[in-house]
């Protein structure tokens, strides 16, 4: 696995906190780093299964046909105009059948159906708020581009973020860096998404506490044996991630826990896949 | 049924209900006042004096107004009338209602399940990072370990509902640039 | 009546009436049947007839042998694979799952005419049985997998039963992995519906689990807590026995015209009581056993000791009772002591019958088993006077799994019974006068 060594290299001059080994021989050690699995949560529920769209059909329809009468007779009073307007629109029922009470057949649901919205002076404002809700489509036009960059993408889901950095081998991961002097888990990851992604992400850092540790071995030889890092949890809720400059961010991309699945290297997923959630 | 009966009956809801619609241009106190003497929209009831009947037409003279709406009023709290008949199935269908309801205890258990493992993987993945990091470098679990004193619950964490708001995502966000306090 | 109900919007009955009749014109084979949608992936449903009846746990004959009530006559049967991985016992005919207009239990003309199923019922109860299904085929695919685990266990050691395995161990493995097997084919069919109709109309054929288990939880429910119930009020329980955690259902009756099951606890009388009683036995398992019926009377007045004694009415013995055949053959048991029938004496209160069913050790036939150095006075275990059923029970190494109990008091019939049966002059009892001083 060589995917974080660039990262590695860059900070190599920095202090970095390291294991003491407790021979004096030449460091050969693992290196400690801080890493943060950002995740966009879900902004939809779930699409619903065809046993569950007819489960709460059918349950509505039961509601329906055992809710009470409307009461007419109280919200258009005997002798009004409105009362006059309500019972013109109101369908055709046999009124001989005697299950018939109060416009409603007693063996099955009423639809109530309202006389129209009777208008003077139709403004704009009125009409604003008259006008019929419709409701947004669940899919965007980031799912029709299938655009991994993107944050309105599969809106059901949780996205989490992969980026790809400018080393010897190029490979997807979470968002690692090297834990400088004085610094800590969460205040570390933190600087490392400002300097990757920009200043203009609202993230909340669910918890200081790892949520995931992942310990790669460096094949080649070098200062370290192999880094292990620890990442934390955070959420991300409006803003964008900008790769910057300086970070050496060549790619970066917005994922489900099925896709990180093709994307990431074998052995990794392995070990990453527990800590993600299946929505 | 006298008057006093009816509305002893029905005097919590009833109180709701005339104070909320019938009578919203008057002044009605939500405080119960005695039965036997309140005021509603200029008329004196007066227990005793105003006997209602209910399920007889009220067409022919001798019922006040007030009688009659009074008893449209109470009219809508009673099942009276407005219940639909009996909802009786068949064994057949009281069958199929009920392997329905057996198919959606399945489906509610297998969701619990699959939740109740995916939370049980996760917090093990914690606890195998949690004992690393004490391995690794104790100074970091240290702070690592460290509850903040006031928990931050971020107010832009939304449920997720059944379509998408107007804007699903808010791009143009900007860090706050905050003038230094000091 | 598909999707009659669900879509018309403004449910008139007059409408719907008319609705209803329109549809019904589609001829019969015209209306699919609700197996031809289910899921065609199934994973039984590309196996062969022999797998899917090796896991159901019966013969691929009684897949193939029930008569299918969708063929209309001289048409094309609408049988599919998926019907076929139900044997004919759980597939009863008189359930056609077509959503039909006027259904068949409402016997009542006028409510069968007017009749109206809920709207939304007929989609959700198909997507109902998606689910269901493959729920059930993934079971039965899991019990392939065991079945296949425990016969190399028997392959290993070649033989064709469990019990035949010489090592303990594996033995043992493969006796749990068959209980495992019982509980996923119970779990399998619990929510098939046509299970479920099959038995709520007495339909059920015990050699399947699933019926053996809801027959069970059936007898639990009710008739044993009401048998127990009875045994301890009526103080049979410790009068007789001292203790009882029944695991099998003994039914009685007396023959006779008006014949029937009772309840435990009744007074009944002495002349109906006078004939030889029938037995039922169920045990809710598919195993052969041998059982011991021995019916005492703990209220026989005993003046020597100022007490009561018990008498001994019947012993019968060594019936074999198959997992799914309740009956007792009284002629292919042993009548150890014959039936005598009860004929309580005038003025000695209400007599209790208790009828105890004990299980025989280990299948065999009925012999006394010393237990230790413990010496058993042979001469007084079938005394019917002077009869100690906690003695008998010790001495045959019986095992109580059952009871029953009726009760008699002397009534108009008494003195024929004893005249017909030759039991001699009855005594009265009287109160006598006894003096303080």
């Amino acid at each position: 696995m060589f995917f974080l060594r660039r990262s590695l290299a860059t900070s190599a001059t920095a202090d970095a906190l390291a294991i003491e080994s407790d021979s004096g021989s030449p460091a050969k050690e693992f290196k400690i780093m801080s890493g943060v699995i950002l995740s966009r949560p879900p902004i939809i529920t779930p699409e619903q299964t065809a046993f569950s769209k007819a489960y709460y059909h059918y349950q509505s329809e039961l509601y329906k046909r055992m809710s009470w009468t409307f009461p007419y007779w109280f919200y258009y009073p005997k002798g009004t105009l409105a009362e006059n307007e309500y019972t013109r629109v109101q369908p055709k029922l046999n009124e001989k059948d005697p299950d018939v009470l109060f416009n409603r057949d007693r063996n099955s649901k009423q639809d109530v159906v309202f006389p129209p919205r009777s208008v003077q002076r139709e403004t704009e404002e009125s009409a604003r708020i008259y006008a019929k809700i419709v409701p947004n489509p669940r899919t965007t036009i980031a799912d029709e581009e299938n655009n991994i960059r993107s944050l309105e993408r599969k809106l059901d889901r949780t996205l989490y973020l992969i980026v790809k950095r400018d080393g010897e081998s190029l490979e997807w991961s979470f968002p690692a860096t090297t834990i400088e002097s004085g610094e800590n888990l969460e205040s570390s990851s933190t600087r490392m998404l400002a300097q990757y992604g920009g200043e203009d992400m609202n993230i909340f850092l669910v918890s200081g506490t790892p949520a995931l540790y992942y310990k790669d071995v460096y094949e080649s030889d070098g200062k370290y044996e192999g880094a292990k890092i620890f990442y934390l949890k955070s959420r991300i809720f409006n803003g964008l991630f900008k790769p910057q400059k300086e970070s050496g961010i060549v790619d970066y991309a917005w994922l489900t826990k099925e896709e990180l699945s093709s994307y990431l290297d074998k052995q990794y997923w392995r070990k990453v896949a527990g800590a993600l959630s299946k929505q | 049924m006298s008057l006093h009966q009816l509305s002893s009956m029905f005097w919590r809801r009833s109180q709701t209900i005339i104070s909320r619609t019938a009578f919203q241009s008057a002044a009605v106190s939500r405080i119960p006042q005695p039965l036997h003497n309140f005021e509603v929209s200029g008329v004196k009831f007066t227990h005793g004096s105003l006997e209602v009947t209910r399920g007889k037409r009220t067409k022919s003279g001798g019922s006040s107004p007030q009688k009659i709406r009074l008893v449209n009023m109470l009219s809508l709290i009673g099942r009276v009338r407005k219940a639909p008949y009996r909802l009786k199935l068949s064994y057949e269908d009281l069958l199929r209602h009920r392997t329905i309801h057996r198919a959606w205890q399945l489906v509610k258990r297998q969701e619990r399940e699959s939740r109740n493992t995916e939370l049980m993987t996760q917090y093990q993945k914690i606890q195998v990072a949690c004992d690393e990091l004490e391995k690794a470098s104790p100074e970091l679990f240290a702070q690592a370990m460290d509850k903040p004193k006031s928990l931050r619950f971020p107010p832009e964490y939304r449920i997720p509902t059944e379509t998408p708001p107007n804007v699903s995502w808010d791009s143009s966000w900007k860090k706050a640039t905050l003038p230094q306090v000091k | 009546m598909p999707r009659l109900p669900g879509f018309v919007s403004q449910a008139s009955r007059a409408s719907l009436r008319a609705a209803s009749t329109a549809t019904s014109s589609i001829p019969h084979s015209a209306s699919p049947s609700f197996a031809d949608e289910l899921d065609p992936k199934s994973i039984l449903a590309d196996k062969d007839l022999s797998t899917i009846a090796r896991a159901i746990g019966c013969s691929a004959d009684d897949l193939t042998a029930f008569p299918n009530p969708t063929v209309p006559a001289g048409g094309e049967p609408l049988i599919t694979a998926r019907q076929l991985t139900m044997p004919a016992a759980m597939r009863p005919p008189f359930l056609d799952w077509r959503v039909q207009m006027k259904p068949a239990s409402l016997k009542s003309k006028k409510f069968r005419n007017t009749y109206l199923s809920p709207i939304g019922l007929d989609g959700a109860f198909r997507e109902a049985l998606e689910i269901l299904g493959k729920d059930r085929d993934t079971k039965y695919v899991q019990v392939l997998k065991l079945q296949s685990k425990v016969d190399a266990i028997k392959a290993q050691f070649g033989v064709l039963e469990t019990n035949e395995i010489t090592d303990i161990k594996a033995r043992s493995e493969a006796y749990l992995i068959e209980v495992k097997i019982e509980k996923l084919r119970i779990l399998a069919e619990l929510s098939n519906p046509e299970v479920i109709a099959q038995f709520e109309r007495g339909r059920a054929d015990m050699q399947f689990p699933v019926y053996r288990y809801l027959a069970r939880k059936k007898w639990e429910q009710i008739p044993r807590a009401q048998l127990v119930d009875r045994l301890e009020n009526m103080h049979v329980i410790p009068d007789t026995m001292p203790y009882i955690k029944p695991t099998v259902d003994l039914r009685v009756r007396f023959p006779g015209p008006t014949a029937y099951w009772f309840d435990p606890g009744r007074i009944l009388s002495t002349a109906v009581t006078a004939q030889v009683p029938e037995f039922q036995i169920n045990t809710f398992e598919d195993k052969t056993s041998r059982y011991t019926i021995v019916i005492v009377d703990p209220d026989t007045p005993d003046f020597a000791n100022d007490s009561y004694k018990s008498t001994l009415h019947y012993i019968l013995s060594d019936i074999e009772i198959h997992g799914n055949k309740p009956d007792v053959d009284t002629e292919a048991s042993t009548v150890v002591v014959p039936y005598l029938p009860p004929h309580p004496e005038k003025n000695s209160g209400i007599h209790r019958y208790a009828v105890w069913l004990f299980e025989q050790p280990d299948g065999e036939r009925l012999a006394i088993r010393q237990r230790g150095s413990k010496e058993i006075d042979n001469s007084k275990l079938l005394d019917r006077d002077e009869f100690d059923i906690r003695l008998f029970r010790s001495a045959y190494g019986l095992k109580a799994v059952g009871a029953h109990l009726w009760r008699n008091k002397y009534d108009s019939q008494t003195e024929a019974v004893r005249e017909k049966f030759g039991l001699g002059q009855g005594t009265v009892w009287s109160r006598a006068r006894i003096q303080h001083y």
